[in-house]
């Protein structure tokens, strides 16, 4: 177990090749629930503990059921499975045993089955040898489902804390709403641009 | 509404992208070039046209209380076909495409249109409505790589315009093909859409 | 209870269906994916060796596969002679590196010396405009040579060492190094460094060949290539002193003859 291989996943995945602004993952849920502080909170949470289940679970089937019968070509289809139902799974059992986490986070587990970042997390910790030069063992998969959920949940309350900021600016009236939200974006995108210049390994 | 109406509002009135601001991940990050753009375009439009036809067809035999699933299996099914015919046939559009080729999976506009559309209305209508949303998606990506691309590169389509102009030393905003790039020129043109949008209403106040 | 099995029934059977519809399909494309695998493979291997050979030898080529050994993985490499002779000429290697945002895979032609003949840049997701500059072609090169123009960063490669190439900002000194191209620096030095990677692995693995191919190798390499040059050296030498013996002796006839 190489601990500075950790290190290099958690520096990358969540500045340098941030999922929202570096790789265009999870647009909708940026851009749809980041008008308040607290919703974006909760959301940046939710997407946290699936992304890190949903690594844990694709990672381990993709190694003892695709790769030993040598199905990978029904990858997509088995993770996108895994993923809905794990997602159905958590919200039914958080509304039994934890009420007060489901009020606060339950209505954005429904939008976490569509948002590709945790499809994307999944089939990036197979496929991705791009981070350490290699493929993930399973320990560096779920951390870089971790990171990556950490890097969302960062973009996503930088936005909704200049999106606050926002409904007070004037604002030319034709870009007014989303379109000035995309032209911020660029703009938090420049400045993480200025991560892709790190050399970490 | 007739059949032609049907088949054109996903161009502009109803598009995916720039009206309805619906699968925006592949519209920002596979918009580099034209010939990207056009290549996601035409994936998605045909697992679109492809799945809304099957579950249309099959609309009565779905469950209601797990169609969703349903609905992701028979787009799943329809990627996976796509993600091999490319990489059999097209690797090199499937190589810079990557990632993204899967996640048509998660791409709204499908399920979208496979819940809000094709799982009500008769075959042929949803083959019209998926092929026109398609249509709609692929304007919009190739409008985007358009600008990002021209804006970038000094290109379009990979013919450097500049130079068959026989002007030298144009250089492109490189930051306009990376991320940045992606956010601005598609905040522009939503902003470029309310303009008109505000003017047109104008226009007809005043009358 | 019963309608919970009824639809996990339905579930089930679609799946099955889809599982059943993607597993024919798959059985249909995978010869394809590796057809064209092998075929893209043959036309950059036959690419890299370009002007080593004459044409003739180039369609009789015969490609003897190695394989090097990664940190645990192996990685193929070709060993090439022509028909006729039967003596190793070139070599063929893949090199992988980790570039701005992805694996930069190339292809390497290189004689015995490991002196490269050509490259090819197989696969990339370098950034358009920046690395992924690495397969554009010069539009100058594009109206004089039409289909046969290559991409500008490909003929950098020529004629410089596989073991030795580095990018010039590395290294101001040495003679192998290429250009960096504009704004893409890591994208170059990934490519440099991995071929000298893979150069070192295959001339380490070329090491533990049977004695036979070193024998050649040794007779390709040194023997002739050592000889004539040394033969040329000799004659250059003892004509030089031929010269300047026949010029100092002759100076005055010489000079009225010019």
């Amino acid at each position: 177990m190489d601990f500075s291989h950790l290190i290099v996943i958690a520096v990358s995945s969540i500045f340098i090749n941030n999922f929202v602004l570096g790789r265009f993952l999870g647009i909708c849920p940026f851009i749809g629930v980041s008008k308040k502080l607290d919703s974006a909170l909760g959301m940046g949470m939710a997407v946290i503990f699936v992304m890190t289940l949903a690594s844990t679970v694709t990672f381990l089937i993709q190694t003892y059921v695709l790769v030993p019968f040598e199905l990978e070509y029904l990858r997509t289809i088995a993770f996108i499975l895994v993923i809905a139902s794990l997602v159905q799974f958590i919200e039914m059992f958080m509304k039994k045993n934890m009420p007060s986490l489901y009020q606060s986070l339950g209505v954005f587990l429904p939008l976490i089955t569509t948002n590709c970042a945790v499809l994307g997390v999944a089939i990036l910790n197979i496929d991705d040898i791009a981070m350490i030069g290699q493929h993930f063992n399973f320990i560096e998969s779920v951390w870089n489902g971790f990171t990556a959920g950490i890097g969302f949940t960062i973009a996503l309350l930088l936005m909704a804390g200049i999106r606050e900021r926002l409904e007070l600016a004037d604002v030319p009236e034709s870009l007014k709403g989303t379109p000035i939200t995309f032209i911020s974006a660029s703009l938090i995108a420049v400045a993480f641009l200025g991560f892709s210049g790190m050399s970490i390994m | 509404m007739n059949k032609l109406q049907n088949f054109t509002k996903g161009f502009f009135k109803e598009n995916p992208v720039l009206i309805l601001a619906l699968g925006l991940c592949p519209a920002l990050a596979v918009t580099t070039s034209i010939e990207n753009g056009l290549g996601m375009g035409m994936a998605s439009t045909a697992v679109l046209i492809g799945s809304s036809t099957i579950i249309s067809m099959l609309k009565k035999f779905i469950p209601s209380n797990i169609r969703i699933p349903i609905f992701i299996v028979i787009i799943a099914t329809f990627v996976t076909i796509i993600d091999l015919t490319l990489q059999a046939f097209i690797p090199s559009l499937s190589e810079s495409l990557g990632l993204f080729i899967p996640l048509i999976v998660v791409n709204c506009i499908i399920l979208g249109r496979a819940e809000a559309f094709a799982s009500k209305k008769s075959v042929l209508n949803s083959m019209i409505d998926a092929a026109g949303m398609g249509i709609g998606f692929t304007i919009a990506l190739v409008l985007i790589s358009a600008v990002r691309e021209f804006a970038g590169t000094g290109a379009l389509l990979g013919f450097p315009l500049f130079q068959l102009m026989g002007i030298e030393g144009f250089k492109g905003s490189i930051m306009m093909i990376l991320p940045p790039g992606g956010f601005l020129t598609m905040g522009l043109i939503l902003g470029f859409m309310q303009w008109n949008k505000i003017r047109k209403a104008k226009n007809t106040g005043g009358k | 209870m019963g309608n919970i099995i009824k639809l996990s029934a339905i579930l089930f059977f679609v799946a099955g269906i889809a599982a059943g519809s993607l597993a024919f399909y798959n059985s249909i494309t995978k010869p394809e994916i590796a057809k064209l695998k092998a075929k893209n493979e043959k036309i950059a291997r036959a690419y890299v060796l370009q002007g080593l050979f004459t044409e003739d030898q180039m369609s009789t080529l015969i490609y003897e596969e190695g394989e090097i050994d990664l940190d645990g993985t192996k990685e193929k490499f070709w060993k090439v002679k022509t028909s006729e002779t039967g003596q190793y000429k070139a070599l063929v290697f893949l090199a992988k590196g980790m570039g701005f945002s992805g694996v930069v895979e190339t292809m390497i032609g290189t004689d015995l010396n490991f002196k490269i003949n050509g490259i090819k840049v197989l696969k990339h997701t370098e950034t358009p405009g920046l690395g992924a500059e690495v397969l554009t072609k010069k539009y100058e090169d594009i109206q004089k040579h039409g289909d046969n123009a290559k991409p500008f960063f490909e003929g950098w490669f020529a004629e410089k060492s596989s073991l030795k190439v580095v990018v010039v900002n590395d290294d101001l000194n040495s003679k192998d190094k290429v250009q960096s191209i504009t704004g893409a620096t890591i994208t170059t030095r990934a490519v440099c460094k991995s071929i000298n990677k893979y150069a070192e692995l295959v001339q380490k693995q070329m090491g533990n060949m049977p004695r036979q191919l070193v024998i050649d190798q040794a007779q390709v390499v040194a023997a002739p290539k050592d000889a004539i040059l040394k033969a040329r050296a000799e004659a250059a030498a003892k004509a030089e002193a031929q010269k300047n013996t026949v010029v100092t002796e002759d100076t005055p006839e010489g000079g009225k003859d010019e």
